[in-house]
């Protein structure tokens, strides 16, 4: 087992990737302890998208791991915030 | 997107409206000895289609109320409880207190609550006994007095279905359009508590739903416009907070109605805590003083009245619409068709026309006439509805007053399906309740004096409707005591209004009831004598160029026979001419025309001439003074004139000639120009020329010495 996995959400964080991208996460589960998510080119993301970010964050945090953010674009912090998943996703932004 | 719901307010009243018509007429087909399931599920189908309407417009004083409604009549329905008279009774006084909130709201303005609230205990006390509907009655209270707080925000719990995300049902769209319509913005917090293990989880699936809370006054309805789309796909609540973000009042009540509303299918409803369960209860202080300040506003034994419309301006009653039947559409539209093709015959045969095709001409415009009086037809039958609406109220307020006045009565309704105007019909509506109310208030005898002169024990009143020429003819008829003639001349004699020594026939005797302010009953009671006596009905029913007479026999019953026009946009009128100006009688006002002569001519008071027509006095109105049309002085001894009908009394109007008879559409003045006394309005004639159309009654008021056209008066002499 590795001792950290990239996942590289690409340009689109959304439901027509997110069976794609549950197989590849299952897939880093299995192989890694800490999971590192690249986001900083995601140019469109919806709710399936963050959905599975943050069933992804229960999982690595269950059992005892760390998800952490390489780059995270504007869009994916401005969709976490409007669907109150900012916290949970460690994507809050620190106050002023 | 946002789509402006109240445009469909009218639309929900009408439906809910007809909703609450159909809880009556079925209710008052269901008995407690042997209780239809059929009847008990189209009522709850009829209560659950007004509640989801009403909470989907935001109407939650409407969906909170039919809800304990509904929730009854579920559990009848399920069979977990026997159904009872009183609950027959309640709901038949819930259906009173939906109309009087909904009429309110269709006026735009606040329904009253006070008897909505007083019926949801007793429908409380019924569903969980009297322990905890006293204590719903103190939440309730706290719940009014927090209601009394100004709304600062909402808080909406929204759980999506799984399969919303397929669908395209974005959360986070939506939420950013409630952002944008939140006066202070929103707060979302998600709850992932339903979010399976990451191995199990199908990430099409939607497994979160939110807590969002809308900060700043907004309506409910503007909240729910955001969620309209999904409406049917998810569990969604409103809860008005105050400033301390403290409940004011739940929604929990309209939960997902929206989406209950559309499933027509009987699903029985989630037992729904008590409004008050999700209100912070004020200080216990406050909820008494509420309670006492609720309580008290009607009896509980209060009459089910349905609310009269109060008179405030009408909002939505201005946009009154009509459902037609396809039918009528598509008979319109061939019509049009038929005319387009006519016309097009006619525009090729103007192209290059000579004499040798008149006769093609003539054919294209025979034809011409024809599609035009059969679109005038069809359009005319567009506006026609069956009676059954103006009839349907009668079985309950037959029922009611029955028992109010311990009288047994049969109703039976003939004709139902006869058709006329909906203006016609709305008109009519309240002459005929006040008819119905005298029949049975005067009409019927009491049941022990019924078995004294050997009749039935229950009386009959039927309402019968039937066409007969270009009217439709509307009986409504007892068979009761029949009109007591010698009270009535009695009374008449009394009163002045015949001279002490009159001989007048049983028929002119019966005309008297129409006389302005006659009323023999012995006492004033609830039902009717209320000051609204037959000669407002004789009015009202005049206004609508119709007639009202009686037949009477004594011990058999009486017989009101209306004759009304099927329709009041067009009129047949007798056209006449008095200073080369064309006027307009209509033509059911006329009794006959005649040749004035000299030598039955009189004058009372020195200035009204009377003219003697058989055995009665008729005064003489002369058109052309009345719209100064001729120097007085000119005598018209030998003229036409024109004896006519109305406020059931003859007036002769002085004419210069009888010109044709024709159906004329009615254009009114009032509209185009002023109200004109003694005119009722106008319309175009075939060659352009405008003639005014004359109102009997109101040019009768123009005479005086009104005594003289009563039978017996010797006045005139």
């Amino acid at each position: 087992m590795s001792q950290s996995v990239s996942i590289d959400c690409g340009a689109r964080l959304s439901i027509e990737r997110v069976e794609a991208l549950h197989q590849e996460m299952e897939q880093a589960l299995r192989d890694a302890r800490d999971i590192e998510l690249k986001a900083d080119e995601v140019q469109y993301c919806d709710t399936a998208g963050l959905q599975l970010i943050l069933a992804l964050f229960r999982a690595v945090e269950s059992a005892g791991h760390s998800v952490s953010w390489s780059g995270v674009s504007e869009v994916v912090s401005d969709t976490a915030s409007i669907l109150g998943m900012s916290d949970a996703l460690t994507l809050a932004q620190p106050a002023a | 997107m946002s789509i402006d719901l109240s445009q469909f307010h009218q639309v929900f009243f009408e439906e809910s409206f007809e909703g609450l018509d159909v809880m009556e007429s079925e209710l008052l087909e269901l008995s407690p000895d042997s209780v239809d399931d059929e009847t008990v599920n189209t009522i709850f189908r009829a209560a659950h289609s007004i509640k989801g309407g009403a909470g989907t417009f935001g109407f939650m004083q409407i969906s909170e109320f039919t809800h304990e409604v509904e929730t009854l009549l579920d559990e009848i329905r399920a069979g977990q409880r026997a159904l009872e008279q009183l609950h027959v009774d309640l709901f038949l006084q819930s259906v009173d207190c939906l109309r009087a909130m909904m009429t309110a709201l269709n006026e735009g303005s606040e329904p009253e609550t006070a008897r909505a609230d007083e019926l949801k205990l007793q429908l409380k006390a019924i569903l969980h006994g009297e322990a905890e509907a006293a204590e719903g009655d103190s939440n309730d209270a706290s719940e009014a007095t927090t209601g009394g707080s100004e709304r600062a925000g909402w808080k909406v719990r929204f759980i999506p279905d799984a399969d919303v995300l397929r669908t395209g049902n974005e959360p986070f769209r939506m939420f950013r359009e409630l952002e944008g319509v939140a006066p202070n913005g929103i707060k979302v917090m998600v709850n992932e508590s339903e979010l399976p293990e990451f191995a199990n989880l199908n990430p099409e699936e939607c497994r979160l739903s939110w807590t969002i809370t809308v900060m700043g006054d907004i309506e409910q309805s503007d909240i729910q416009t955001v969620f309209e789309w999904v409406e049917d796909d998810c569990d969604i609540d409103y809860i008005a907070l105050d400033a301390d973000g403290q409940a004011l009042e739940s929604g929990a009540e309209a939960k997902a109605d929206a989406a209950e509303a559309s499933a027509e299918a009987a699903v029985a409803p989630e037992p729904v805590a008590a409004p008050a369960a999700v209100a912070e209860p004020a200080n216990s202080e406050a909820a008494q003083s509420e309670s006492v300040k609720v309580e008290p506003a009607k009896p509980a034994a209060a009459k089910a009245e349905p609310a009269k419309a109060k008179a405030k301006p009408n909002r939505g009653g201005d946009q009154s619409s009509i459902r037609v039947s396809i039918d009528k559409v598509d008979s319109l539209i061939n019509m049009v068709g038929e005319l387009v093709i006519t016309q097009s015959m006619l525009g090729q045969l103007g192209q290059d026309f000579d004499i040798s095709r008149m006769g093609r001409l003539l054919e294209g415009l025979s034809q011409l006439e024809q599609n035009t009086r059969e679109l005038q037809e069809s359009v005319m039958k567009i506006r026609m509805m069956p009676i059954s609406f103006a009839f349907s109220r009668f079985p309950r307020l037959v029922r009611d007053l029955g028992n109010q006045l311990g009288k047994k009565v049969n109703l039976v309704m003939q004709g139902e399906n006869t058709e006329l105007d909906k203006t016609v019909m709305e008109k009519i509506g309240d002459p005929l309740v006040h008819l119905v109310r005298n029949s049975l208030d005067h009409g019927l005898e009491t049941t022990a004096k019924r078995i004294e002169t050997g009749k039935d024990e229950s009386g009959t009143i039927t309402l019968n409707a039937f066409h007969q020429g270009g009217n439709i003819v509307i009986e409504v008829k007892d068979d009761g005591a029949g009109l007591n003639e010698e009270r009535i001349l009695n009374k008449a004699i009394e009163r002045g209004l015949v001279a002490a020594n009159a001989n007048l026939t049983p028929e002119e005797i019966h005309q008297l009831i129409f006389l302005p302010g006659f009323s023999t009953a012995d006492q004033v009671s609830d039902i009717s004598g209320r000051g609204v006596g037959m000669d407002v009905v004789r009015r009202n029913i005049n206004e609508l160029n119709g007639t009202i007479e009686v037949k009477s026999q004594k011990g058999t019953g009486s017989t009101f026979v209306i004759r009304l026009p099927l329709t009041l946009a067009i009129l047949d009128g007798q056209l006449v001419e008095v200073c080369n100006q064309t006027y307009i009688f209509p033509l059911v006002s006329i009794v006959e025309s005649i040749q004035l002569q000299k030598q039955t001519l009189n004058n009372i008071s020195g200035s009204q001439p009377v003219m003697k027509l058989r055995d009665e006095y008729i005064p003489i109105i002369r058109l052309d003074q009345v719209f100064n049309l001729r120097p007085l002085e000119e005598e018209v001894e030998e003229a036409m004139l024109v004896v006519v009908e109305g406020d059931n009394e003859k007036i002769g109007i002085v004419v210069d000639d009888l010109l044709g008879q024709q159906q004329v559409v009615i254009k009114s003045l009032e509209q185009n120009y002023q109200r004109v006394s003694g005119v009722s309005g106008a319309t175009i004639l075939g060659d352009g020329t405008v003639a005014l159309i004359i109102d009997i009654s109101g040019i009768g008021k123009k005479v005086d010495g009104r005594a003289a056209a009563i039978p017996g008066s010797e006045q005139a002499a």
